[in-house]
Protein backbone atom coordinates (compact mmCIF):
# COMPACT_ATOMS: atom_id res chain seq x y z
CA UNK A 1 0.00 0.00 0.00
CA UNK A 2 2.68 2.50 0.89
CA UNK A 3 4.78 1.92 -2.25
CA UNK A 4 3.20 5.08 -3.64
CA UNK A 5 5.25 7.08 -1.14
CA UNK A 6 8.33 6.82 -3.22
CA UNK A 7 11.61 5.77 -1.67
CA UNK A 8 14.42 8.08 -2.54
CA UNK A 9 18.06 7.61 -1.76
CA UNK A 10 19.76 10.25 0.41
CA UNK A 11 22.03 11.35 -2.47
CA UNK A 12 19.04 13.03 -4.07
CA UNK A 13 18.98 15.47 -1.21
CA UNK A 14 22.69 16.18 -1.33
CA UNK A 15 22.34 19.50 -3.13
CA UNK A 16 19.68 20.81 -0.76
CA UNK A 17 21.67 19.87 2.33
CA UNK A 18 24.88 21.32 0.86
CA UNK A 19 23.20 24.61 0.01
CA UNK A 20 21.33 24.64 3.33
CA UNK A 21 17.96 24.88 1.63
CA UNK A 22 17.25 21.58 3.36
CA UNK A 23 18.13 20.68 6.92
CA UNK A 24 18.20 17.35 8.70
CA UNK A 25 17.08 17.09 12.28
CA UNK A 26 16.82 13.67 13.87
CA UNK A 27 15.31 11.48 11.17
CA UNK A 28 13.54 14.32 9.42
CA UNK A 29 14.54 16.51 6.50
CA UNK A 30 12.81 19.85 6.38
CA UNK A 31 12.79 22.86 4.14
CA UNK A 32 14.70 25.61 5.92
CA UNK A 33 12.56 28.36 4.38
CA UNK A 34 9.07 26.99 4.91
CA UNK A 35 9.85 24.73 7.85
CA UNK A 36 7.85 21.98 6.19
CA UNK A 37 8.91 18.38 6.51
CA UNK A 38 9.99 17.20 3.07
CA UNK A 39 11.01 13.66 3.93
CA UNK A 40 11.54 11.12 6.69
CA UNK A 41 14.76 9.13 6.83
CA UNK A 42 14.16 5.44 7.29
CA UNK A 43 16.68 2.69 7.76
CA UNK A 44 16.18 -0.64 6.03
CA UNK A 45 17.08 -4.14 7.05
CA UNK A 46 20.28 -3.76 5.01
CA UNK A 47 21.25 -0.67 7.02
CA UNK A 48 20.87 -2.54 10.29
CA UNK A 49 22.91 -5.46 8.95
CA UNK A 50 25.70 -3.05 8.11
CA UNK A 51 25.60 -1.36 11.52
CA UNK A 52 25.59 -4.83 13.08
CA UNK A 53 28.65 -5.89 11.09
CA UNK A 54 30.84 -3.31 12.81
CA UNK A 55 33.14 -4.64 15.46
CA UNK A 56 34.20 -1.36 17.04
CA UNK A 57 32.17 1.09 19.10
CA UNK A 58 29.08 2.36 17.28
CA UNK A 59 29.99 5.77 18.63
CA UNK A 60 33.25 6.03 16.70
CA UNK A 61 33.52 8.85 14.19
CA UNK A 62 32.03 8.01 10.81
CA UNK A 63 34.78 6.50 8.72
CA UNK A 64 34.19 3.38 6.69
CA UNK A 65 37.83 2.47 6.44
CA UNK A 66 38.39 2.46 10.19
CA UNK A 67 35.72 -0.10 10.90
CA UNK A 68 36.48 -3.78 10.72
CA UNK A 69 33.84 -5.18 8.47
CA UNK A 70 33.58 -8.15 6.19
CA UNK A 71 35.07 -7.37 2.76
CA UNK A 72 31.87 -8.26 0.96
CA UNK A 73 30.03 -5.55 2.85
CA UNK A 74 32.70 -2.90 2.69
CA UNK A 75 31.38 -1.23 -0.45
CA UNK A 76 27.85 -1.11 0.92
CA UNK A 77 29.03 0.17 4.28
CA UNK A 78 31.10 2.83 2.55
CA UNK A 79 28.00 3.92 0.68
CA UNK A 80 26.00 4.06 3.90
CA UNK A 81 28.70 5.99 5.73
CA UNK A 82 28.94 8.48 2.88
CA UNK A 83 25.17 8.90 2.91
CA UNK A 84 25.13 9.52 6.67
CA UNK A 85 28.10 11.88 6.46
CA UNK A 86 26.27 13.85 3.81
CA UNK A 87 23.30 14.01 6.18
CA UNK A 88 25.66 15.30 8.89
CA UNK A 89 25.40 12.44 11.36
CA UNK A 90 28.38 12.17 13.72
CA UNK A 91 28.61 8.40 13.85
CA UNK A 92 26.72 5.14 13.40
CA UNK A 93 25.44 5.25 16.99
CA UNK A 94 22.22 6.67 15.62
CA UNK A 95 21.65 3.31 13.90
CA UNK A 96 21.21 1.82 17.37
CA UNK A 97 18.32 4.14 18.09
CA UNK A 98 16.80 3.42 14.71
CA UNK A 99 16.76 5.88 11.86
CA UNK A 100 13.02 6.17 11.44
CA UNK A 101 11.46 3.13 13.06
CA UNK A 102 13.74 0.19 13.72
CA UNK A 103 13.44 -2.86 11.52
CA UNK A 104 16.34 -4.72 13.05
CA UNK A 105 14.40 -7.87 13.85
CA UNK A 106 14.27 -9.58 17.23
CA UNK A 107 16.68 -12.40 16.40
CA UNK A 108 19.36 -9.86 15.50
CA UNK A 109 18.75 -7.82 18.65
CA UNK A 110 18.89 -10.98 20.70
CA UNK A 111 22.22 -11.93 19.12
CA UNK A 112 23.61 -8.46 19.79
CA UNK A 113 22.58 -8.70 23.43
CA UNK A 114 24.43 -12.01 23.74
CA UNK A 115 27.49 -10.29 22.41
CA UNK A 116 27.06 -7.48 24.96
CA UNK A 117 26.79 -10.05 27.72
CA UNK A 118 30.07 -11.66 26.62
CA UNK A 119 31.79 -8.26 26.51
CA UNK A 120 30.56 -7.46 30.01
CA UNK A 121 31.89 -10.76 31.30
CA UNK A 122 35.33 -9.94 29.90
CA UNK A 123 35.07 -6.45 31.30
CA UNK A 124 34.07 -7.63 34.74
CA UNK A 125 37.31 -9.63 35.03
CA UNK A 126 39.20 -6.36 34.75
CA UNK A 127 37.05 -4.27 37.02
CA UNK A 128 35.61 -6.75 39.47
CA UNK A 129 37.16 -4.94 42.41
CA UNK A 130 34.96 -1.96 41.60
CA UNK A 131 31.74 -3.86 41.37
CA UNK A 132 29.78 -5.45 44.08
CA UNK A 133 28.95 -9.05 43.24
CA UNK A 134 25.27 -8.32 43.67
CA UNK A 135 25.40 -5.54 41.13
CA UNK A 136 26.95 -7.73 38.47
CA UNK A 137 24.52 -10.54 39.15
CA UNK A 138 21.61 -8.18 38.75
CA UNK A 139 23.05 -6.85 35.51
CA UNK A 140 23.43 -10.35 34.05
CA UNK A 141 19.93 -11.27 35.18
CA UNK A 142 18.46 -8.23 33.47
CA UNK A 143 20.32 -8.84 30.21
CA UNK A 144 19.37 -12.53 30.20
CA UNK A 145 15.72 -11.66 30.81
CA UNK A 146 15.88 -9.23 27.93
CA UNK A 147 17.40 -11.92 25.77
CA UNK A 148 14.63 -14.32 26.75
CA UNK A 149 11.85 -11.87 25.87
CA UNK A 150 13.40 -11.17 22.46
CA UNK A 151 13.67 -14.88 21.70
CA UNK A 152 10.02 -15.19 22.68
CA UNK A 153 9.05 -12.44 20.23
CA UNK A 154 11.03 -14.13 17.48
CA UNK A 155 9.02 -17.30 18.11
CA UNK A 156 5.76 -15.41 17.47
CA UNK A 157 6.65 -15.42 13.77
CA UNK A 158 5.31 -18.95 13.65
CA UNK A 159 1.94 -17.91 15.05
CA UNK A 160 -0.91 -17.12 12.69
CA UNK A 161 -2.22 -14.35 14.99
CA UNK A 162 0.70 -13.15 17.16
CA UNK A 163 -0.80 -9.85 18.30
CA UNK A 164 -1.43 -10.80 21.94
CA UNK A 165 2.08 -12.28 22.28
CA UNK A 166 3.67 -9.22 20.70
CA UNK A 167 1.84 -6.88 23.06
CA UNK A 168 2.77 -8.96 26.09
CA UNK A 169 6.41 -9.04 25.04
CA UNK A 170 6.47 -5.29 24.39
CA UNK A 171 5.07 -4.68 27.83
CA UNK A 172 7.74 -6.94 29.37
CA UNK A 173 10.45 -5.08 27.43
CA UNK A 174 9.19 -1.87 28.97
CA UNK A 175 9.64 -3.31 32.48
CA UNK A 176 13.11 -4.65 31.72
CA UNK A 177 14.36 -1.37 30.28
CA UNK A 178 13.88 0.24 33.67
CA UNK A 179 16.52 -2.13 35.03
CA UNK A 180 18.96 -1.33 32.23
CA UNK A 181 18.36 2.37 32.66
CA UNK A 182 19.03 1.97 36.38
CA UNK A 183 22.40 0.38 35.57
CA UNK A 184 23.29 3.31 33.31
CA UNK A 185 22.27 5.85 35.93
CA UNK A 186 24.34 3.99 38.50
CA UNK A 187 27.36 4.17 36.20
CA UNK A 188 26.86 7.87 35.66
CA UNK A 189 26.70 8.53 39.39
CA UNK A 190 30.18 7.11 39.91
CA UNK A 191 33.17 9.39 40.29
CA UNK A 192 34.88 7.67 37.40
CA UNK A 193 33.61 6.90 33.91
CA UNK A 194 34.02 3.56 32.19
CA UNK A 195 33.37 4.32 28.55
CA UNK A 196 33.30 0.70 27.44
CA UNK A 197 30.79 -0.43 30.05
CA UNK A 198 28.62 2.64 29.50
CA UNK A 199 28.59 2.05 25.73
CA UNK A 200 27.57 -1.59 26.20
CA UNK A 201 24.76 -0.74 28.62
CA UNK A 202 23.52 2.09 26.42
CA UNK A 203 23.54 -0.21 23.39
CA UNK A 204 21.42 -2.72 25.31
CA UNK A 205 18.97 0.03 26.27
CA UNK A 206 18.64 1.35 22.72
CA UNK A 207 18.22 -2.13 21.24
CA UNK A 208 15.50 -3.10 23.67
CA UNK A 209 13.66 0.20 23.09
CA UNK A 210 13.79 -0.33 19.34
CA UNK A 211 12.49 -3.84 19.72
CA UNK A 212 9.58 -2.58 21.81
CA UNK A 213 8.43 -0.04 19.23
CA UNK A 214 8.91 -2.59 16.45
CA UNK A 215 6.75 -5.10 18.38
CA UNK A 216 3.93 -2.55 18.67
CA UNK A 217 4.15 -1.75 14.97
CA UNK A 218 4.09 -5.45 14.08
CA UNK A 219 1.00 -5.74 16.26
CA UNK A 220 -0.40 -2.79 14.28
CA UNK A 221 -0.88 -0.85 17.52
CA UNK A 222 0.02 2.65 16.43
CA UNK A 223 -1.25 4.37 19.58
CA UNK A 224 1.00 2.25 21.78
CA UNK A 225 3.93 2.57 19.38
CA UNK A 226 3.50 6.32 19.46
CA UNK A 227 3.08 6.57 23.22
CA UNK A 228 6.14 4.42 23.82
CA UNK A 229 8.28 6.27 21.30
CA UNK A 230 7.45 9.59 22.99
CA UNK A 231 8.30 8.13 26.38
CA UNK A 232 11.56 6.68 25.05
CA UNK A 233 12.59 10.06 23.60
CA UNK A 234 11.86 11.80 26.92
CA UNK A 235 13.89 9.19 28.73
CA UNK A 236 16.92 9.68 26.43
CA UNK A 237 16.70 13.41 26.96
CA UNK A 238 16.63 12.96 30.76
CA UNK A 239 19.46 10.47 30.68
CA UNK A 240 21.83 11.97 28.10
CA UNK A 241 21.24 15.74 28.06
CA UNK A 242 23.21 16.21 31.27
CA UNK A 243 26.27 14.42 29.88
CA UNK A 244 29.01 16.65 28.58
CA UNK A 245 32.30 15.70 26.92
CA UNK A 246 34.17 17.80 29.50
CA UNK A 247 32.65 16.09 32.56
CA UNK A 248 33.01 12.58 31.12
CA UNK A 249 36.62 13.25 30.11
CA UNK A 250 37.38 14.46 33.63
CA UNK A 251 35.84 11.35 35.17
CA UNK A 252 37.62 9.17 32.68
CA UNK A 253 40.92 10.87 33.45
CA UNK A 254 40.50 9.98 37.13
CA UNK A 255 39.96 6.37 36.13
CA UNK A 256 43.08 6.27 34.01
CA UNK A 257 45.30 8.45 36.13
CA UNK A 258 47.62 5.61 36.98
CA UNK A 259 47.50 3.80 33.70
CA UNK A 260 50.21 3.78 31.11
CA UNK A 261 47.86 4.95 28.38
CA UNK A 262 47.79 8.37 30.02
CA UNK A 263 51.51 8.64 29.50
CA UNK A 264 51.54 7.03 26.08
CA UNK A 265 49.11 9.49 24.53
CA UNK A 266 46.36 6.94 24.09
CA UNK A 267 44.44 8.92 26.68
CA UNK A 268 44.17 11.90 24.32
CA UNK A 269 42.68 9.71 21.59
CA UNK A 270 40.12 8.32 23.95
CA UNK A 271 39.14 11.83 25.04
CA UNK A 272 38.36 12.50 21.39
CA UNK A 273 36.32 9.27 21.57
CA UNK A 274 34.22 10.77 24.35
CA UNK A 275 33.38 13.73 22.12
CA UNK A 276 32.13 11.27 19.51
CA UNK A 277 30.20 9.36 22.15
CA UNK A 278 28.35 12.45 23.40
CA UNK A 279 27.66 13.72 19.89
CA UNK A 280 26.38 10.24 19.00
CA UNK A 281 24.07 10.27 22.03
CA UNK A 282 22.73 13.67 20.99
CA UNK A 283 22.00 12.27 17.52
CA UNK A 284 20.34 9.26 19.13
CA UNK A 285 18.12 11.53 21.24
CA UNK A 286 17.23 13.71 18.25
CA UNK A 287 16.35 10.62 16.20
CA UNK A 288 14.19 9.31 19.06
CA UNK A 289 12.43 12.69 19.36
CA UNK A 290 11.45 12.69 15.69
CA UNK A 291 10.36 9.04 15.60
CA UNK A 292 6.84 9.75 16.95
CA UNK A 293 6.31 12.17 14.06
CA UNK A 294 6.93 9.38 11.53
CA UNK A 295 4.65 7.00 13.45
CA UNK A 296 1.86 9.59 13.44
CA UNK A 297 2.34 10.06 9.72
CA UNK A 298 2.19 6.33 8.98
CA UNK A 299 -0.93 6.00 11.12
CA UNK A 300 -2.61 9.00 9.51
CA UNK A 301 -2.00 7.53 6.08
CA UNK A 302 -3.44 4.18 7.11
CA UNK A 303 -0.26 2.26 6.36
CA UNK A 304 -0.27 -1.11 8.07
CA UNK A 305 2.55 -1.53 10.60
CA UNK A 306 3.42 -5.11 9.64
CA UNK A 307 3.37 -4.19 5.96
CA UNK A 308 5.67 -1.22 6.54
CA UNK A 309 8.18 -3.31 8.46
CA UNK A 310 8.03 -6.07 5.82
CA UNK A 311 8.73 -3.66 2.97
CA UNK A 312 11.78 -2.29 4.75
CA UNK A 313 13.03 -5.76 5.50
CA UNK A 314 12.73 -6.63 1.79
CA UNK A 315 14.84 -3.67 0.70
CA UNK A 316 18.19 -5.03 -0.46
CA UNK A 317 19.81 -2.11 -2.29
CA UNK A 318 19.60 0.90 0.02
CA UNK A 319 20.65 0.93 3.70
CA UNK A 320 18.75 4.19 4.35
CA UNK A 321 15.86 5.50 2.31
CA UNK A 322 13.78 8.65 2.34
CA UNK A 323 10.02 8.68 2.52
CA UNK A 324 8.00 11.50 1.06
CA UNK A 325 4.42 11.57 2.17
CA UNK A 326 3.26 14.71 0.42
CA UNK A 327 0.49 14.23 -2.07
CA UNK B 1 9.09 18.59 23.53
CA UNK B 2 7.36 17.74 20.27
CA UNK B 3 7.88 20.75 18.09
CA UNK B 4 10.78 20.40 15.66
CA UNK B 5 11.91 24.01 16.09
CA UNK B 6 12.08 23.52 19.83
CA UNK B 7 13.95 20.24 19.37
CA UNK B 8 16.51 21.95 17.17
CA UNK B 9 16.93 24.84 19.64
CA UNK B 10 17.38 22.35 22.48
CA UNK B 11 20.17 20.65 20.55
CA UNK B 12 21.83 23.99 19.79
CA UNK B 13 21.81 24.93 23.47
CA UNK B 14 23.32 21.59 24.49
CA UNK B 15 26.00 21.88 21.81
CA UNK B 16 26.77 25.43 22.96
CA UNK B 17 27.09 24.30 26.58
CA UNK B 18 29.31 21.33 25.63
CA UNK B 19 31.54 23.54 23.49
CA UNK B 20 32.06 26.22 26.13
CA UNK B 21 32.57 23.83 29.03
CA UNK B 22 35.60 22.62 27.08
CA UNK B 23 36.53 26.02 25.72
CA UNK B 24 36.78 27.66 29.17
CA UNK B 25 39.65 25.48 30.49
CA UNK B 26 41.31 25.40 27.07
CA UNK B 27 41.44 29.21 26.92
CA UNK B 28 42.57 29.58 30.52
CA UNK B 29 45.30 26.97 30.05
CA UNK B 30 46.50 28.71 26.92
CA UNK B 31 46.61 32.17 28.53
CA UNK B 32 47.80 31.27 32.03
CA UNK B 33 51.53 31.24 31.17
CA UNK B 34 51.15 34.91 30.21
CA UNK B 35 49.90 35.79 33.69
CA UNK B 36 52.61 33.76 35.37
CA UNK B 37 55.27 35.48 33.26
CA UNK B 38 53.83 38.87 34.23
CA UNK B 39 53.91 37.99 37.93
CA UNK B 40 57.45 36.69 37.63
CA UNK B 41 58.60 40.01 36.19
CA UNK B 42 57.16 41.71 39.26
CA UNK B 43 58.74 39.18 41.59
CA UNK B 44 62.12 39.88 39.95
CA UNK B 45 61.84 43.43 41.23
CA UNK B 46 61.26 42.46 44.84
CA UNK B 47 63.60 44.23 47.25
CA UNK B 48 65.67 42.37 49.81
CA UNK B 49 63.55 43.88 52.58
CA UNK B 50 60.35 42.75 50.91
CA UNK B 51 61.50 39.13 50.89
CA UNK B 52 60.79 39.17 54.61
CA UNK B 53 57.23 40.33 54.06
CA UNK B 54 56.10 38.40 51.03
CA UNK B 55 52.47 38.59 52.11
CA UNK B 56 52.50 42.38 51.90
CA UNK B 57 54.39 42.24 48.60
CA UNK B 58 51.85 39.82 47.16
CA UNK B 59 48.89 41.90 48.24
CA UNK B 60 50.41 45.13 46.97
CA UNK B 61 51.95 44.01 43.68
CA UNK B 62 50.72 40.56 42.65
CA UNK B 63 47.09 40.54 43.69
CA UNK B 64 46.11 43.58 41.53
CA UNK B 65 47.80 42.00 38.50
CA UNK B 66 45.99 38.73 39.13
CA UNK B 67 42.60 40.42 39.59
CA UNK B 68 43.07 42.49 36.48
CA UNK B 69 44.02 39.40 34.44
CA UNK B 70 41.10 37.31 35.75
CA UNK B 71 38.60 40.06 35.01
CA UNK B 72 39.93 40.64 31.52
CA UNK B 73 40.18 36.93 30.76
CA UNK B 74 36.71 36.14 32.11
CA UNK B 75 35.10 39.01 30.28
CA UNK B 76 36.75 37.94 27.07
CA UNK B 77 35.62 34.31 27.43
CA UNK B 78 32.09 35.25 28.41
CA UNK B 79 31.84 37.80 25.63
CA UNK B 80 32.74 35.14 23.07
CA UNK B 81 30.37 32.62 24.68
CA UNK B 82 27.60 35.19 24.66
CA UNK B 83 28.25 36.05 21.03
CA UNK B 84 27.97 32.37 20.24
CA UNK B 85 24.64 32.31 22.02
CA UNK B 86 23.20 35.31 20.19
CA UNK B 87 21.91 33.31 17.21
CA UNK B 88 20.17 30.86 19.55
CA UNK B 89 18.66 33.73 21.49
CA UNK B 90 17.47 35.29 18.26
CA UNK B 91 15.92 31.98 17.17
CA UNK B 92 14.05 31.68 20.48
CA UNK B 93 12.80 35.22 20.08
CA UNK B 94 11.63 34.56 16.53
CA UNK B 95 10.07 31.28 17.56
CA UNK B 96 8.12 32.90 20.38
CA UNK B 97 7.01 35.67 18.12
CA UNK B 98 5.80 33.15 15.56
CA UNK B 99 3.93 31.19 18.22
CA UNK B 100 2.19 34.35 19.39
CA UNK B 101 1.27 35.43 15.87
CA UNK B 102 0.03 31.99 15.12
CA UNK B 103 -2.14 31.83 18.21
CA UNK B 104 -3.51 35.30 17.65
CA UNK B 105 -4.23 34.75 13.98
CA UNK B 106 -5.64 31.30 13.84
CA UNK B 107 -5.89 28.42 16.25
CA UNK B 108 -7.07 25.90 13.70
CA UNK B 109 -4.93 22.84 13.14
CA UNK B 110 -4.44 23.75 9.50
CA UNK B 111 -1.92 26.39 10.51
CA UNK B 112 0.10 23.86 12.44
CA UNK B 113 1.03 22.16 9.20
CA UNK B 114 1.80 25.43 7.49
CA UNK B 115 4.23 26.33 10.22
CA UNK B 116 6.03 23.06 9.77
CA UNK B 117 5.10 21.95 13.25
CA UNK B 118 4.99 18.37 12.17
CA UNK B 119 1.71 17.01 13.42
CA UNK B 120 -1.70 17.88 14.58
CA UNK B 121 -1.12 16.55 18.09
CA UNK B 122 1.91 18.80 18.45
CA UNK B 123 -0.28 21.77 17.72
CA UNK B 124 -2.86 20.67 20.22
CA UNK B 125 -0.18 20.27 22.85
CA UNK B 126 1.10 23.76 22.21
CA UNK B 127 -2.32 25.28 22.32
CA UNK B 128 -2.97 23.56 25.58
CA UNK B 129 -0.11 25.23 27.39
CA UNK B 130 -1.44 28.34 29.15
CA UNK B 131 2.00 29.94 29.47
CA UNK B 132 2.19 30.44 25.72
CA UNK B 133 -0.37 33.21 25.82
CA UNK B 134 1.64 35.27 28.30
CA UNK B 135 4.91 35.11 26.41
CA UNK B 136 6.05 38.12 24.50
CA UNK B 137 8.86 38.58 22.05
CA UNK B 138 10.59 40.78 24.61
CA UNK B 139 10.87 38.01 27.15
CA UNK B 140 13.08 36.00 24.84
CA UNK B 141 15.91 38.38 25.60
CA UNK B 142 16.16 37.05 29.13
CA UNK B 143 19.24 35.01 28.46
CA UNK B 144 21.76 37.56 27.39
CA UNK B 145 22.16 38.95 30.87
CA UNK B 146 23.00 35.53 32.22
CA UNK B 147 26.58 35.66 31.15
CA UNK B 148 27.53 38.99 32.65
CA UNK B 149 30.72 38.50 34.61
CA UNK B 150 29.89 41.03 37.28
CA UNK B 151 27.92 38.53 39.31
CA UNK B 152 30.76 36.06 39.47
CA UNK B 153 32.86 36.23 42.62
CA UNK B 154 36.38 35.35 41.72
CA UNK B 155 38.51 33.14 43.91
CA UNK B 156 41.22 35.08 45.66
CA UNK B 157 44.50 33.69 44.49
CA UNK B 158 47.30 35.32 46.33
CA UNK B 159 46.90 35.75 50.04
CA UNK B 160 49.45 35.44 52.82
CA UNK B 161 49.14 31.67 52.99
CA UNK B 162 49.87 31.31 49.33
CA UNK B 163 53.40 32.55 49.46
CA UNK B 164 56.41 31.46 51.38
CA UNK B 165 56.94 32.80 54.86
CA UNK B 166 59.75 34.83 56.29
CA UNK B 167 63.14 33.41 55.48
CA UNK B 168 65.89 33.20 58.08
CA UNK B 169 68.45 35.99 57.95
CA UNK B 170 71.91 34.94 56.90
CA UNK B 171 75.32 36.63 56.87
CA UNK B 172 76.12 39.70 54.64
CA UNK B 173 78.20 37.97 51.96
CA UNK B 174 75.44 35.54 51.25
CA UNK B 175 72.67 38.13 50.96
CA UNK B 176 72.62 38.10 47.18
CA UNK B 177 72.37 34.31 47.04
CA UNK B 178 69.71 34.46 49.68
CA UNK B 179 67.63 36.94 47.69
CA UNK B 180 67.92 34.80 44.54
CA UNK B 181 66.74 31.79 46.47
CA UNK B 182 63.83 33.76 47.95
CA UNK B 183 62.79 34.94 44.49
CA UNK B 184 62.98 31.40 43.11
CA UNK B 185 60.86 30.04 45.91
CA UNK B 186 58.36 32.87 45.66
CA UNK B 187 57.98 32.26 41.93
CA UNK B 188 57.40 28.55 42.49
CA UNK B 189 54.95 29.18 45.27
CA UNK B 190 52.99 31.83 43.35
CA UNK B 191 53.04 29.73 40.15
CA UNK B 192 51.57 26.70 41.91
CA UNK B 193 48.95 28.76 43.73
CA UNK B 194 47.90 30.57 40.58
CA UNK B 195 47.56 27.30 38.63
CA UNK B 196 45.32 25.72 41.23
CA UNK B 197 43.29 28.90 41.74
CA UNK B 198 42.67 29.36 38.04
CA UNK B 199 42.40 25.75 36.87
CA UNK B 200 41.91 23.67 40.02
CA UNK B 201 39.24 20.99 40.45
CA UNK B 202 38.86 21.02 44.23
CA UNK B 203 35.20 21.21 45.26
CA UNK B 204 36.25 22.96 48.49
CA UNK B 205 38.11 25.73 46.66
CA UNK B 206 36.24 26.55 43.46
CA UNK B 207 38.60 27.83 40.77
CA UNK B 208 38.14 30.52 38.14
CA UNK B 209 37.56 27.70 35.65
CA UNK B 210 34.82 26.17 37.82
CA UNK B 211 33.17 29.58 38.35
CA UNK B 212 33.04 30.26 34.61
CA UNK B 213 31.85 26.74 33.84
CA UNK B 214 29.08 27.05 36.42
CA UNK B 215 28.00 30.22 34.69
CA UNK B 216 27.85 28.40 31.36
CA UNK B 217 25.87 25.54 32.90
CA UNK B 218 23.42 27.91 34.60
CA UNK B 219 22.84 29.83 31.39
CA UNK B 220 22.24 26.60 29.42
CA UNK B 221 19.85 25.32 32.10
CA UNK B 222 17.93 28.61 32.07
CA UNK B 223 17.61 28.45 28.29
CA UNK B 224 16.43 24.83 28.36
CA UNK B 225 13.87 25.66 31.05
CA UNK B 226 12.66 28.55 28.95
CA UNK B 227 12.16 26.18 26.01
CA UNK B 228 10.15 23.83 28.19
CA UNK B 229 7.92 26.72 29.19
CA UNK B 230 7.06 27.57 25.58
Amino acid sequence: MFEKYIFQVPAEFQYGIATKSLERFGSIIKDTQTGKIVAHLQETSLGQQLVGSLTGSPFSALDATSSLVANAQLARLKKMVEGLQMLQYANLGVGLAGIGVSVVGFAVVSKKLSSINQSLEKLSRKIDQKFAELYLNQLYRDLHSLHGVLEGIEATKRLSAPKAELLAAASRLSELRSGIRGHIEYQLQQNTFDEQLFTQLTTALLLSDNARVEAYLLADEYDSAHYNSVSIADSYSELFDELTPYDLSQKRAIRHQDLRERVSGEYANKTAGINNLVTGLRDVTDAAMTKPILIEQLDALGISGPEYIRSLKDETEEPVVLLRFES
Amino acid sequence: MRDMDLMRLRRQILDWRDKWLTQVPATLEKDLPGLIALLEVQINHISFKETFRTKNFAEKHLQPTYKCWVNRESEQIMRLAEKDLESINQSILEYKASVNEWIAADTSLRNVTELGLATTTTGVALLGIPAVATLSAKSAGFGLGLLGVTVVSWPIAIGGAAVIGTIAVLGGSRLSTFKDKAIRELKDSVGETIKSTVLGDSPEKPSVKAALQNHIRSAATAYLEELHRV
